[in-house]
């Protein structure tokens, strides 16, 4: 019974009132995220996305938006030679490719010779983890999923 | 490189499956270059660790399996694939450099939790690219290892 009271009272992840943990939701209800995070979302252009996942904040990201808009940053990141902050790793290994192999990235992969496919890939899977880092640390590290839709165009392989 | 070896696959699988010898956490090791991990290495003793001292314990930094020690998951339905992501793992050197001595860290291993440190399973592994090596005063940091499952 006294714990039971304490544990009502704690305003703790145990409060029979509290949401498990504040990055989740239940299916079919967004989470509620403070205005600022929200305007984070908006200007990375990904949605959140409902999932049974308490510990996690899911987030549903287009291809066809991410990407263009992700291969560009980088470019400008590596022309203006700009190291974005937290992404030293990311912008070293982008310094690596060159302007061919973005060049494909940004094709359809049904467009794409054979001989390209290896360095477009190595750009877009470079694309996916700045993405996914900036996300992270955008969102203050909180714990986090990526759900990439599906657009063929964008495969790598 | 990094990879998933066949003892991993088989430890996930049963984990996931029979729900049965799953580790209650798991450990980041740094090996050196003596021996590299491969889809077959099965255990820790298959590797050579790097010395411990100056700011690194034998044995590697312990990951809780949570949201906390692995923060990002991704979904891929356009390259039918799926990560988890390790948090930024650190070792800060102290009193000396890390490695204290002999070679540098080459492979990031991740081990089961057996309580015999040289029988635990190396379940993925993750190539540095060079032998890594810190001198006293500076981290050795490993961001964003990713952990990749793939549909093929």
């Amino acid at each position: 019974m006294l714990d039971w009271f304490r544990r009502l009272f704690t305003r703790g992840a145990e409060h029979p009132l509290d949401p498990p943990h504040p990055a989740g939701a239940p299916p079919g209800r967004e989470p509620d995220l403070p205005p600022a995070v929200r305007e984070s979302l908006r200007a990375l252009d990904v949605v959140v996305e409902s999932r049974a996942d308490p510990d996690y904040l899911w987030l549903q990201a287009d291809p066809d938006v991410i990407y263009p808009k992700v291969i560009n940053a980088i470019r400008l990141a590596v022309d203006e030679e700009e190291i974005p902050s937290g992404l030293a790793q990311y912008y070293h290994q982008a310094l690596t490719l060159d302007d061919e192999a973005w060049r494909w990235a940004l094709t359809p992969r049904g467009q794409c010779p054979d001989a390209v496919l290896a360095a477009r890939a190595e750009a877009l899977e470079l694309a996916r983890r700045w993405f996914t880092a900036q996300l992270h640390a955008e969102l203050g590290g909180r714990p986090i999923g990526v759900h990439w839709l599906k657009r063929s165009r964008w495969r790598q392989a | 490189m990094a990879g998933t070896t066949n003892r991993g696959a088989f430890r996930i699988a049963q984990a996931f499956y029979r729900n049965t010898s799953i580790p209650t956490n798991l450990f980041a090791f740094l090996a050196t270059s003596a021996a590299a991990p491969t889809a077959d290495t099965n255990l820790k003793s298959d590797l050579t660790e790097i010395a411990a001292g100056n700011g690194y314990t034998a044995g590697g930094l312990s990951l809780n399996r949570n949201s906390t020690d692995f923060d990002v998951l991704t979904e891929d339905d356009t390259n039918d694939r799926a990560f988890v992501q390790i948090k930024d793992l650190v070792w800060t050197a102290s009193g000396g450099p890390i490695p204290a001595i002999g070679g540098g860290a080459r492979y990031l291993p991740v081990t089961d939790d057996n309580a015999t440190p040289a029988n635990r399973d190396v379940i993925h592994y993750f190539d540095l690219a060079a032998d890594r090596t810190v001198s006293a005063g500076q981290s050795l940091t490993i961001q964003d290892a990713e952990i990749r499952l793939r549909n093929v």
